[in-house]
């Protein structure tokens, strides 16, 4: 071990000349000047035949029952695969799709598929019944060999009022439920209901996620966890092969650096564009930027059995103080909608007269509040930690605090706060989202407020409550009433028995994705975008 | 210069319920994103029409915290483990190097998110985090220094006079190896406080609305084309901060005349 003295100015002499901190600072100054005022070099996607789609996550799983985040469940999935049934959103029609007909019982309990002659899946064997039976097999059998542990489609699928499967033919398939439901062909349309080849399942069992073999318009040609999936055209697509030969599902989870990669060319479309830049890009000129129908209801939710919030009238109280046009301008910057209660404007059960529900009356919150014994009370609001989600709890912490509470918040990445808001021990409020992945207006209904279900038993708790039988019987009545008016005028009343007598969630907003792509890019569908489906097929270069 | 703008901020952070024009938490009004010079708000206002130069007062507060404290933790902690590996030698020393040895195989700032994320966020959490990830720096230099001076006359000469090897570490070695861990621990204010504000960008941090510069930097970044001073003015003061806690440390280690230690 030595020791030498340090020079207090360096003498370039005596130790050879090395830089000082101050000078770095100086030549590092002199370099970002430099650099700023170069003209930066305008990156262009790869090539006219290749579509960089911009999405916020890829895990590489694209296991279709279990959730895996927006990029490969929904995004990625509405490209790699199609379900019995399909809607694209321009129309909220239930079509034909892996089924090309189907045929309904008198009591509403049988659905029998004949399923579409012809059609291959990727590997290039043929669909048929066998494959429709596997892929809801291992949906609705906890013995199947081929299913994957913790599941969520089974509730999208309508919990278990699936009586059972039925493999009639090399053709045809069978659905039987307990009861009638009316969105049950809707409920086919979902992302976590494509069709799996059975080939595949033999082949890699509940790993299937990684190696999906499905039948929509691109194939998967490579993932890589955390950057891209690149999918390929499928020449075998049932509606013809799509016009572009390859989509590159480009990761780009910072929001500025969606709109950089917009702005710049390097990303030719994406539905993950930040609500703040919308008016830029859109005057940018060299965007188009659509503001499809919000389909998406933002709400605070409740747990009905923790501390002051198993008193209703604190659970108003908290509903009444929440200032909407503040979440809307502060956290959407103007783009998102006053909500009525969970139905939106583009959705069965809207009535207007519902705005009430969800205006802010301070007075009528703190004498509730009052009432119910419950000023100065400690709760706390558990957020996810990215996109909009701190902003928007910032405004309702602020809205709370104004009221009289105390709000403790704690912003977590997106798998905690799945953990922690499904768990009724840890949370008390929660900042949440339902999407129309589906346009049934059951989807915001029964797997939000059945007894079973992980929201209505962890979430919002509220399978207790002296309401909930009530509830459960205004839910099924909806799910079985075949006339539209009349299921409109069932859903209305829902909406309004949810807000007088149950209230477990506060609407704060309705809003949809933004959808954003380069001028020159045709056949988008911008209302199934700004809920989250992402079908590209018919998407081409002008 | 890097002890005056320490100066200010410290003054900033202390005095802040005075000096703030407006409430770092409540909207100053209905004028969002306000750019700097707008009438009455100096930095301008963010998205939710909060002052931006209250929050920067404000914001002063937990990086100073953060970075003192965890600062004060790992030095406490490195010190007395490399005091009594460099003194002891032997396999007491074997063991608590390879064990500083396994914290360093981590990147530091990884290291610390691995904490924080595992705590959860929140400012002793935050400390906790910094803390550990810098006690392994302290203790291998006080473990050099220690084992070098534990060679000394003086030393010798206190063992040969029977004192216990607590009291020759407290009484002779310690005083004569603090100066590089005073320079070191300046320098090391620097990094905390970078680590502080990137655990908050990172929103492990300071949980909002809490006035946070690092945090700042996050609401603001998204705003970068819409209001470009939203995430440069806490970054610029973030950087000056840092900039001069390290002039810090080169001053102190020139006052000093601290050996560099090969």
């Amino acid at each position: 071990m030595t020791g030498t003295k340090h020079p207090k100015t360096p003498d370039p002499k005596v130790v050879g000349w090395y830089p000082t901190r101050r000078q770095v600072l100086a030549g590092a100054g002199a370099a970002v000047g430099a650099a700023t005022v170069a003209r930066p070099r305008l990156v262009r996607a790869q090539d006219g035949t290749t579509l960089v789609f911009g999405v916020n996550s890829i895990v590489g799983n694209f296991e279709p029952t279990k959730w895996n985040g927006f990029g490969d469940s929904v995004i990625t999935m509405d490209s790699l695969g199609r379900g019995l049934t399909h809607v694209d959103f321009r129309s909220v029609d239930v079509q034909p799709a892996v089924a090309e007909s189907w045929e309904v019982s008198d009591d509403g309990r049988v659905y029998t598929f004949t399923i579409r002659s012809g059609m291959t899946f990727h590997d290039g064997t043929a669909v048929t019944a066998n494959d429709v039976f596997r892929t809801f097999n291992r949906i609705i059998d906890p013995e199947d060999p081929s299913r994957p542990e913790a599941i969520g489609a089974i509730d999208n699928l309508g919990g278990d009022n699936v009586d059972g499967i039925e493999l009639v033919d090399d053709m045809t398939f069978r659905f039987s439920l307990k009861e009638r439901d009316e969105a049950f062909l809707a409920r086919l349309t979902r992302p976590d209901m494509i069709i799996i080849s059975a080939a595949a399942l033999d082949e890699f069992g509940a790993n299937v996620g990684p190696n999906l073999i499905s039948c929509g318009p691109y194939r998967l040609a490579s993932a890589t966890p955390g950057e891209r999936a690149v999918l390929e055209a499928f020449d075998g697509y049932y509606e013809g092969r799509p016009a572009i030969d390859r989509l590159v599902m480009q990761v780009l989870p910072d929001p500025l650096a969606m709109t950089s990669a917009l702005a710049s060319g390097a990303v030719h479309a994406s539905n993950f564009v930040p609500h703040s830049n919308l008016d830029q890009l859109e005057a940018s000129g060299r965007l188009q930027v659509f503001k499809p129908q919000a389909y998406i209801s933002l709400f605070l939710t409740m747990n009905a059995v923790s501390g002051p919030l198993q008193d209703i009238r604190v659970r108003k109280a908290i509903n009444l103080a929440l200032d909407r046009d503040a979440i809307i301008q502060e956290a959407f910057f103007g783009h998102g909608y006053q909500p009525a209660y969970m139905s939106t404007e583009a959705q069965m059960g809207y009535d207007p007269a519902h705005v009430a529900y969800s205006t802010r009356d301070m007075d009528q919150a703190r004498a509730l509040l009052r009432e119910a014994g419950a000023e100065g009370a400690t709760l706390r609001m558990h957020s996810q930690n990215q996109l909009f989600w701190p902003k928007l709890g910032q405004v309702v912490q602020r809205n709370l605090t104004e009221l009289g509470l105390t709000i403790e918040p704690q912003y977590v990445e997106s798998g905690s706060f799945f953990g922690i808001m499904f768990d009724k021990e840890q949370h008390d409020l929660g900042l949440w989202q339902r999407s129309a992945f589906m346009p049934d207006m059951d989807g915001k209904f029964s797997p939000l407020f059945f007894t079973g279900t992980l929201s209505a038993e962890d979430t919002t708790a509220h399978v207790g409550l002296d309401t909930q039988p009530e509830l459960e019987r205004r839910i099924l009545e909806a799910l079985r009433e075949s006339d539209p008016e009349a299921r409109h005028a069932l859903y209305v009343d829902l909406n309004r028995f949810l807000a007088e007598e149950v209230m477990v969630h506060a609407m704060m907003a309705n809003i949809y994705t933004p959808v954003a792509a380069q001028v020159g890019v045709e056949g988008l569908n911008p209302d199934g975008m700004g809920t989250y489906r992402t079908f590209l097929e018919d998407v081409r270069f002008a | 210069m890097s002890w005056t703008v320490v100066a200010l901020v410290l003054l900033a952070a202390v005095l802040a319920p005075v000096l703030a024009p407006f409430h770092p938490i409540e909207p100053a009004g209905s004028d969002r994103l306000l750019p700097p010079g707008a009438p009455g708000h100096l930095l301008g206002t963010d998205q939710f029409g909060r002052d931006v130069l209250s929050r920067i007062f404000w914001g002063a507060r937990p990086v100073i915290i953060i970075s003192l404290a965890a600062v004060v933790l790992a030095v406490g902690i490195g010190f007395t483990v490399g005091l009594v590996a460099g003194y002891l030698g032997g396999w007491v020393d074997m063991v608590l190097m390879r064990l500083m040895d396994v914290v360093l195989a981590f990147p530091l700032i990884l290291l610390a998110i691995v904490i924080v994320a595992a705590l959860g966020p929140g400012m002793v959490n935050v400390i906790i985090a910094i803390a550990v990830s810098q006690i392994p720096i302290f203790a291998r230099l006080v473990r050099a220094l220690a084992a070098r001076e534990a060679r000394k006359d003086y030393v010798l000469a206190a063992q040969a006079g029977g004192f216990r090897n607590l009291r020759i570490m407290a009484r002779e070695i310690a005083p004569n190896v603090v100066g590089p861990v005073i320079v070191q621990a300046s320098s090391t204010v620097a990094v905390a406080a970078l680590f502080s504000a990137a655990l908050s960008y990172l929103g492990l941090g300071i949980q909002p609305p809490t006035p946070d510069w690092g945090y700042m930097v996050k609401e603001g970044q998204e705003l970068l084309f819409l209001s470009p001073s939203a995430a440069l003015v806490p970054g610029i003061f973030i950087a000056v901060f840092v900039t001069a806690w390290n002039f810090i440390g080169d001053d102190l280690r020139d006052v000093l005349a601290v050996e560099e230690v090969r």
